[in-house]
């Protein structure tokens, strides 16, 4: 038999039916949906008289705009209430189970989804959310589509598509100490580009990723949009198998053998050819921080802020033009020159529980500097949860870091009250630093939890070493 | 005139990686409709009175010219519904985003590859010439301007979904019986959303 990659072997197993020479009609295990980019949709279904083929493979939540203090706040908000409302109608109406703000279960689509057992080894997932890439950390092959494709797979439980390509990025060795999944994520876009990966879905491969847990593959396999790809995806090992039988037993859910030996399928066979392979030293990763205005925009704490000069593309040359002048930084400046005041913990990137365990650790018996306003807003209730439970909130407290108690994606778009004002620069463990992203004139500098919880000690972009 | 030539003025968007934030800024977002979204086309850019959309030499474009890895990031399908609210049938790029392409041609806003040379000879001849028109010529697979020419590259599939104007939604439904065959056959172990469970 031909060897295949891991890619493939889903997609060949969801081919519906080849249409013509390049498109096949796939199907599509699980579906997700929130409350941005899916009214138009369901408007489309009721005027062509259609409707969900399988809202049994259909789950809503409630999560991008929504406030984080207190549910009443989005009672007072015209436009945010009507967004939440138009979901609530269209789920109720078509029967789609949905995750209201507050209840137990709701949180970040991309947080809520495994921890619900939804997203399993050798499966299609899909999502009105680019981030969706997030759940290719379980050997799934999931990615984000638009608002006419949301009503299509509503109509068809199918998706019409052009095979995407393959590659495979190998990280050998280990991840220095300290050095986390979002640093090496930040590595490869920066090495790719943010276009490097468009039309691929990108396989993590090699024994720095078989070192990582599953929190830290979904932050790995969540970046993979920022180099344009299309889908990560990360092979089953026994992290894998372990993660799902927890979630399996925490939820009551019955877990059949036959069905482990099953996963066990979903990686690539040892032969199989990729059209592109990249190599990586896990060993000379380092603790990075977007400087920019784009996730490929990043530096190490060893170098400096560049000019323009430093890149021979012309439209690099004028990119980091436009971005120092956005960024408000000169070249040459070092990382730690650079004074912020704001922190967010938080995001499908960065929002869950292993994620708050380091901060809390970092926090633990420091305080946040006065100049700065530490937001941490946990990825799903799950997490919130557990945090409570271990005590984590306590610490969060007394450093005098903001804890919200309602998950959702908050400062990560900006689209809820929590977003920045002009002029405010923050260290952000969310996925973009576009230009207005978490507010209008911000400034976003992304990097790992620890250097957020370490940022928010000093003041300044700084590592856990140099407390 | 058919599908498959088009022809309009061109608008100069001398960059590259716009990303669909820019495009249309997620607090412009909240219109739940597919229309009416042309006035927060580039909501942040268009604040700067110099920014190409305000310049009355371009006022009558129906082609955006735009430099390679555009409209890469968010999903959101405003960033099509923006750009043809705002009068673009046409978006001429080196490359594009993946949701973005697919977006585009389910919405009918055509988007085309053309190569860098072919962006920059466009960006010129729309400096020089505003008023020059572009032809756009699907058939051949070439876009005609002013001193030049520059091939339109297009995948195959969705230039024939564009020129007879297909909707797939409806084209997949004629193969419903190959859907229903394929869903007897899943195994009965995946999940569903039936038992939501109340995770604590
Ligand atoms: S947390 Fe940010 S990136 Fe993730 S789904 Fe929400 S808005 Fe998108």
């Amino acid at each position: 038999m031909l060897a295949k990659t891991l890619f493939h072997k889903i997609w060949d197993s969801h081919c519906v039916k080849q249409i013509g020479d390049t498109e096949d009609l796939i199907y599509i295990d699980m579906h997700l949906l929130h409350e941005i980019n899916t009214p138009q949709a369901f408007d489309r279904l009721r005027e062509t008289n259609r409707t969900v083929r399988r809202p049994d493979l259909t789950i809503a939540t409630e999560d991008h705009n929504t406030p984080t203090r207190s549910v009443a706040t989005l009672e007072s908000d015209e436009v945010r209430r009507r967004q939440v409302d138009l979901l609530r109608r269209n789920c109720s109406e078509f029967d789609i189970p949905l995750f209201q703000l507050g209840e137990p279960g709701q949180g970040i689509t991309h947080v809520i989804a495994p921890e619900q057992g939804l997203v399993l080894p050798g499966t299609t997932l899909v999502c009105c959310d680019s981030h969706t890439t997030t759940h290719g950390a379980f050997a799934a092959l999931a990615f984000g589509i638009g608002t006419s494709q949301v009503e299509h797979v509503l109509a068809t439980q199918t998706l019409r598509f052009q095979k995407f390509k393959s590659m495979r990025v190998t990280v050998e060795n280990h991840l220095p100490e300290h050095v986390s999944s979002k640093d090496l994520a930040l590595s490869i876009i920066r090495h790719l580009g943010t276009g490097g990966g468009i039309g691929h879905v990108i396989e993590y491969a090699g024994s720095a990723i078989q070192s990582l847990s599953m929190e830290a593959r979904m932050t790995l396999c969540n970046m993979s949009v920022e180099a344009g790809a299309s889908a990560g995806i990360i092979g089953v090992d026994e992290t894998t198998i372990d993660y799902l039988r927890k979630v399996y037993k925490s939820n009551g859910q019955s877990l059949a053998e036959e069905e482990i030996d099953r996963w066990r399928t979903y990686v690539s066979d040892s032969d199989a050819i990729f059209d592109q392979e990249i190599v990586i030293d896990g060993a000379t990763i380092q603790e990075s921080v977007t400087w920019g205005t784009n996730p490929s925009q990043t530096i190490g704490f060893h170098e400096r802020i560049p000019s323009c000069a430093d890149y021979d593309d012309p439209s690099q040359k004028q990119a980091a033009k436009r971005a120092l002048e956005y960024m408000n930084l000169q070249p040459g400046q070092s990382l730690y020159d650079v004074s912020i005041n704001k922190v967010f913990v938080g995001s499908c990137t960065n929002g869950r529980i292993e994620d708050l365990r380091i901060v809390a650790g970092i926090l633990d018996g420091r305080s946040v500097h006065p100049d700065v306003h530490m937001v941490i807003v946990p990825g799903s209730t799950q997490v919130r949860d557990l945090a409570i439970r271990e005590g984590l909130d306590e610490v969060f407290q007394k450093a005098g870091a903001d804890f919200r108690h309602l998950p959702g994606c908050s400062m990560c778009c900006g689209l809820n009250e929590d977003s920045m004002r002009k002029g405010q620069r923050s260290v952000s463990t969310s996925n973009r630093n576009y230009e207005g992203r978490q507010g209008t004139e911000a400034m976003t500098h992304i990097a790992s939890p620890s250097i957020a919880a370490a940022s928010a000690i000093t003041g300044r972009i700084s590592r856990v070493s140099d407390l | 005139m058919g599908r498959e030539r088009i022809q309009g003025y061109g608008m100069p968007l001398v960059q590259n990686n716009v990303d669909t934030d820019q495009i249309i800024p997620a607090r412009f977002c909240y219109q739940p409709k597919r229309v009416g979204h042309g006035e927060s086309l580039f909501g942040n850019w268009r604040q700067d009175p110099s920014f190409v959309l305000h310049d009355p030499r371009y006022s009558d474009a129906t082609i955006l010219v735009a430099g390679r890895e555009f409209a890469t990031g968010s999903s959101r399908e405003y960033a099509v519904w923006a750009i043809k609210d705002y009068g673009f049938q046409v978006v001429i790029a080196q490359s594009f985003g993946d949701i973005f392409y697919k977006n585009a041609i389910i919405n009918d806003l055509l988007p085309l590859k053309t190569t860098e040379q072919g962006i920059e000879s466009l960006w010129d001849a729309l400096h020089d010439n505003p008023k020059s028109a572009i032809h756009i010529d699907l058939e051949n697979e070439v876009i005609r301007f002013e001193g030049g020419t520059s091939p339109a590259m297009m995948d195959l599939h969705f230039k024939k979904k564009y020129i007879l104007n297909l909707d797939d939604i409806s084209l997949t439904l004629e193969d419903v019986g190959n859907i229903d065959t394929y869903e007897a056959a899943r195994s009965p172990h995946l999940a569903t959303t039936l038992n939501r469970v109340e995770v604590r």
